[in-house]
């Protein structure tokens, strides 16, 4: 059983889709399509098309999805919406809090 | 004299050499029969490097920067062009009939007519292939054409308005027009491709981002990566006629490496089990085969096209 406060790892070459992730989920590398973000620490892979409701986005790829919260800190913004439903285009990143 | 810009933007220049081709031979003489002046803009979305002038004869460079930072950026920018009519046509999109495309000028002698929507998505208006009165959309609050989410609170129960959409609405709340060319007559005159380019740089994203394993995992995952594919592939067997150079090549020139190569394409239509998937596939590929022959005759070459699905199936 695990711990409620052991983080959860995603690597690279994993694929996860329609999940919800939460504040003690680290991505290290991994492909999230149309998920939910919430609360963890995005360190590299790529997120399509999903909502990054809270948590650090400190590297990897931002791609389509919603930025309705939480702060960015590195990675590349190829697009995707504001909290308001705007689109921002490619580096036109959130500005962290 | 009234200026029209026909706009498309690129990433590719390969793509971009074949769309400029159509372009400029089927559609500019035709509008300009029409007493407009007329010039053609490619807005390069990336790899603008790579562009080379001398292929492009008489086209408006624009590249990506500073109020022009993407694709979606463009269309609004370009709105602010000096033109009083704008041609927005997709990368992947040939009218192979110009004359056909510029008889529904006259539809703009209506002043409540704002656009002609050549090519439509699910019936309605789309903006693959959309003939606009700038001064209408100009009167919009920016952003005016890009794509936007409403209501990303109940996300994902949200509403994912393409490009184009909430123009479209917006005006037709104020009375105005768009004539919306339907889908039978749209394509005797129009071949369309789709997802072409965002097959070629979702393989650039995916793989820079989680590797080229993931990429192959994601053409398991999406049917829709597998019709851009073939579309690809179609493309290429033209281009290579007409310019006989690869098209879409990986950093290794290898042809087609950019999008999925032919064994690539075969290796993953192998993988795909589901009849009624594979039967829906085979239709998209018929629709694209026949198109690229369209094209093909306006160039009076022959194609070598490869058959891609497992089975004995005629021409695919």
């Amino acid at each position: 059983m695990r711990n409620a406060q052991e983080p959860l790892i995603l690597l690279s070459g994993e694929l996860h889709t329609h999940r919800k992730f939460g504040p003690h989920t680290i991505n290290r590398g991994a492909a999230l399509f149309e998920c939910e973000w919430d609360g963890g620490l995005f360190e590299s892979g790529l997120f399509v098309g999903g909502l990054f409701r809270s948590g650090q986005f400190a590297g990897g790829m931002f791609l389509g999805g919603i930025f309705w919260g939480g702060s960015w800190v590195s990675g590349t913004w190829e697009g995707g919406f504001d909290r308001t439903g705007i689109y921002r285009s490619r580096d036109d990143r959130p500005t962290s809090p | 004299m009234s200026r029209l810009l026909i706009a498309s933007p690129h990433r590719y220049p390969d793509l971009a050499r074949l769309w400029h081709r159509f372009a400029t031979r089927e559609l500019v003489p035709s509008f300009a029969a029409l007493h407009l002046d007329v010039q053609v803009n490619i807005f390069c979305d990336a790899n603008a490097e790579q562009f080379d002038p001398q292929h492009f004869p008489n086209v408006r460079f624009t590249r990506s920067g500073p109020g022009m930072r993407d694709f979606m950026e463009f269309y609004d920018a370009t709105l602010q062009a000096p033109c009083d009519f704008l041609l927005f046509l997709d990368a992947d999109t040939f009218i192979l009939d110009g004359d056909w495309a510029s008889s529904y000028f006259s539809s703009f002698d209506d002043p409540r007519v704002v656009a002609v929507s050549l090519v439509p998505r699910d019936g309605v208006p789309a903006i693959f292939a959309l003939l606009c009165r700038v001064e209408s959309y100009r009167a919009l609050a920016p952003p005016v054409l890009a794509c936007r989410y409403e209501f990303p609170e109940i996300w994902p129960r949200g509403v994912n308005l393409q490009p184009g959409d909430f123009a479209a609405r917006e005006l037709a709340r104020a009375g105005k027009i768009i004539v919306n060319i339907g889908e039978e007559e749209s394509s005797r005159y129009i071949a369309n491709f789709r997802s072409t380019t965002g097959l070629r740089s979702s393989r650039e994203h995916t793989t820079l981002a989680a590797g080229n394993s993931l990429f192959w995992r994601m053409v398991g995952m999406f049917p829709e990566y597998l019709s851009a594919a073939y579309d690809n592939l179609l493309l290429g067997c033209l281009y290579e006629s007409v310019y006989h150079q690869p098209f879409a090549p990986d950093s290794a020139g290898a042809a087609l490496g950019g999008s999925l190569t032919v064994v690539e394409l075969r290796q993953a239509l192998n993988e795909v089990h589901d009849a009624g998937q594979l039967d829906s596939l085979r239709r998209g590929f018929r629709q694209s085969h026949d198109n690229i022959l369209r094209l093909a005759r306006r160039e009076g070459v022959e194609l070598a096209i490869p058959s891609v699905l497992p089975e004995a199936s005629t021409a695919l």
